[in-house]
C-alpha cells in the first residue's frame, strides 16, 4: 500500500508503509499553478513515484519524494 | 501594559422605554436597538428577543455571542479591527463590561417575515438551551442573552452578509455597553504585566485558531479573527490584555473575552508563575512545510519570551490538529514544558487525537462534547437528552443526529444528540462523557 498525501508526517507517524509526498491539500496530485503542460508532467511524476514505491520493499513507514513536490 | 476591567453584573434584563443599566437591571429599548441595526442597508429585518437563564428556550444556529464592553479610558475600541472598527491596539486603560450578558448573532437563521427559510449548509448546528441538563455545563446558558434575529440582503455575497450580521451584533453590544460608560463599577479587576523579581517559571499561552482562507470567499469575514484578520498568517505575539478587550473575536467572542486560560494564568501571575505573554497561531495551512513553519515559529517566539512552560489550546478539528500537536512538539524540543488543553474526536471516528505524538506528555481533556443517548438505563444527569422546549430562537429545524450529520427535526423537539465542545476549559465540569 502507498498513500499520496500533502500531510506526509501524519501518514508516517500513523504507520502508513509507503508515503508519497503530494503537493497540497487542495490539489494533492498536481499543481494547477504550473500550467497545463508542466502540471501534467508533475502529476505523472507523482503517480510514477507512487507506483515505483509499490515495487520497493520497506520495513517501516518510508517517505518517497517526487521531484518538484 | 495595564488594564482596569470594571464589571457591571446583570441579574435581570427586560424591555423598557430606554436602554439603561441600573443596580444590576438592564433595560432595553428594543425599538431603538433594532433601528440602530437597520441603519445598515444590508440588514432588511431585525428583532430582539431576550432569553433568560431557566427559560424553556433553545437558541439554534448562532454565529457569535459577544460580551458588551466599552473602552472608557486608554486607546482603541472594544473588539478592534472587526467589521472595519478602529485597529489601534488595545489592552491599556480602562474597560467597562456589562457582565453576565451575551449579545447573540442569529443572522439569517429565521425566514424573513412572510418569506421562506434558506437552506444554510453547516456541518452541524450551534445550539444551547437556557435550562435543562446542559445548562450547568455550557457557559452561554447562564447568561442573559440578548438575541438579535436578523435577515440580511440575499443579493449580497455570503461574506458581506456574514460581515453585516456581525457588525449589527457589535452595534447592539456597543449600545448596551454605553449604558455603563459613566457608571462606577462594583468591582474593578486590574490586569498588569510587569514581572516580579525572582525565578518563577515563565509561562506563555499559545492559542491556535482555524483560518477559513482556503474555503471561503473572504479573508476576514469568517471565524475567529485577530483584530479582524482571519487569514493564514505568521504567529501573533499578543499581550493577554488584548484578549480581555476583544482583540481575538468573531466567533465565540464572549468566551474569548472571558477566556479562563487567560484569567487563570493572570491570577497566578507573580505568585507561582510569570505570565510571559500570548502567542496566537493560525491552523489549516494546506502543506506540511507551512504547518511545520507555523509550529516552529510559535516555539521560537515562546523561547524568545523566556518561557519554560506553555499552555496550548485550539479551536478546530481535522488536520488543524497537525499545527497544534507540532507546536506542542516544537516547544518540548526546546525545553518548554507544555500542557495541552484539548477536546477529543468522537470515539466512533477513530483515535481521540489525530496524531498523538509522544512529546505531548501533559494533556488535559474536556472530552468529546457530543451528547448522545447511549443507553436508556442509568444515564447520568449531564448525559441525558435535552428535553423539548417551549420556545426556539433561531433556526426552526435542527439536525437530528449531530454525529452522523443527518436528519432534520423540529427545533422544539427532544434532542438526543447535540454538540458542544469546550475549547478553553470554561467549566469545571467540561465534558459530557467523563
Amino acid at each position: 500500500m502507498a498513500v499520496i498525501t500533502a500531510l506526509f508526517s501524519l501518514a508516517l507517524t500513523t504507520g502508513a508503509p509507503r508515503v508519497v509526498k503530494g503537493a497540497r491539500i487542495e490539489h494533492v496530485c498536481g499543481d494547477p499553478t504550473l500550467g497545463p503542460e508542466r502540471d501534467a508532467a508533475f502529476r505523472r511524476e507523482i503517480v510514477q513515484t507512487a507506483l515505483d514505491s509499490l515495487a520497493t520493499h520497506v520495513d517501516e513507514p518510508t517517505l518517497f519524494e517526487p521531484a518538484g513536490a | 501594559m495595564k488594564l482596569e476591567l470594571g464589571k457591571f453584573p446583570v441579574s435581570e434584563v427586560c424591555e423598557g422605554p430606554q436602554t439603561a443599566y441600573h443596580n444590576g437591571v438592564l433595560t432595553l429599548d428594543t425599538k431603538s436597538l433594532t433601528g440602530l441595526v437597520l441603519e445598515n442597508p444590508a440588514i432588511l429585518h431585525a428583532r430582539v428577543e431576550i432569553a433568560r437563564p431557566g427559560d424553556s428556550t433553545r437558541i439554534v444556529g448562532f454565529h457569535d455571542i459577544v460580551a458588551p464592553q466599552v473602552k472608557v479610558a486608554g486607546p482603541g475600541v472594544a473588539y478592534p479591527g472587526i467589521c472595519g472598527r478602529p485597529a489601534e491596539f488595545v489592552g491599556r486603560g480602562r474597560t467597562h463590561r456589562v457582565d453576565g450578558v451575551g449579545v447573540v448573532n442569529l443572522g439569517d437563521t429565521e425566514p424573513p417575515p412572510g418569506g421562506v427559510a434558506e437552506k444554510m449548509p453547516q456541518p452541524f448546528d450551534t445550539v444551547f438551551d437556557m435550562s435543562g441538563p446542559s445548562a450547568s455545563i455550557i457557559p452561554y446558558s447562564r447568561l442573559n442573552n440578548v438575541c438579535l434575529v436578523l435577515n440580511t440582503d440575499r443579493n449580497l455575497s455570503d461574506a458581506a452578509r456574514t460581515w453585516a450580521a456581525e457588525d449589527a451584533t457589535l452595534r447592539v453590544s456597543d449600545a448596551i455597553a454605553e449604558t455603563v460608560r459613566e457608571a462606577t463599577p462594583d468591582e474593578v479587576e486590574t490586569y498588569e504585566s510587569p514581572e516580579a523579581e525572582g525565578d518563577l517559571p515563565r509561562v506563555v499561552y499559545i492559542s491556535c485558531h482555524n483560518s477559513r482562507e482556503h474555503f471561503a470567499d473572504s479573508l476576514r469575514a469568517y471565524g475567529t479573527s485577530v483584530y479582524g484578520l482571519s487569514r493564514l498568517n505568521a504567529p501573533w505575539l499578543l499581550n493577554p490584555n488584548e484578549w480581555l478587550d476583544g482583540a481575538v473575536a468573531g466567533k465565540d467572542s464572549w468566551i474569548l473575552a472571558n477566556n479562563p486560560v487567560i484569567t487563570d494564568l493572570y491570577s497566578r501571575h507573580n505568585r507561582d508563575l510569570i505570565f510571559a505573554g500570548c502567542i496566537a497561531i493560525r491552523t489549516r495551512w494546506s502543506q506540511q512545510v507551512e504547518k511545520d513553519v507555523t509550529s516552529n515559529q510559535a516555539a521560537k517566539i515562546a523561547q524568545q519570551l523566556g518561557a519554560t512552560g506553555a499552555v496550548v489550546t485550539w479551536d478546530a478539528g481535522g488536520n488543524d490538529f497537525m499545527e497544534v500537536i507540532r507546536t506542542v512538539q516544537a516547544c518540548e524540543k526546546v525545553g518548554i514544558n507544555v500542557v495541552f488543553l484539548t477536546f477529543e474526536e468522537h470515539p466512533d471516528n477513530g483515535s481521540p487525537l489525530l496524531e498523538p505524538l509522544p512529546e505531548a506528555r501533559a494533556i488535559v481533556t474536556t472530552g468529546w462534547g457530543r451528547n448522545e443517548l447511549m443507553s436508556a438505563a442509568s444515564i447520568p444527569e449531564y448525559d441525558r437528552p435535552l428535553p423539548s422546549v417551549e420556545r426556539v430562537i433561531g433556526r426552526q429545524t435542527i439536525m437530528a443526529n449531530q454525529n452522523a450529520q443527518s436528519g432534520q427535526i423540529d427545533s422544539h423537539s427532544e434532542l438526543r444528540s447535540f454538540l458542544w465542545v469546550d475549547r478553553y476549559g470554561s467549566t469545571s465540569w467540561s465534558a459530557f462523557d467523563y
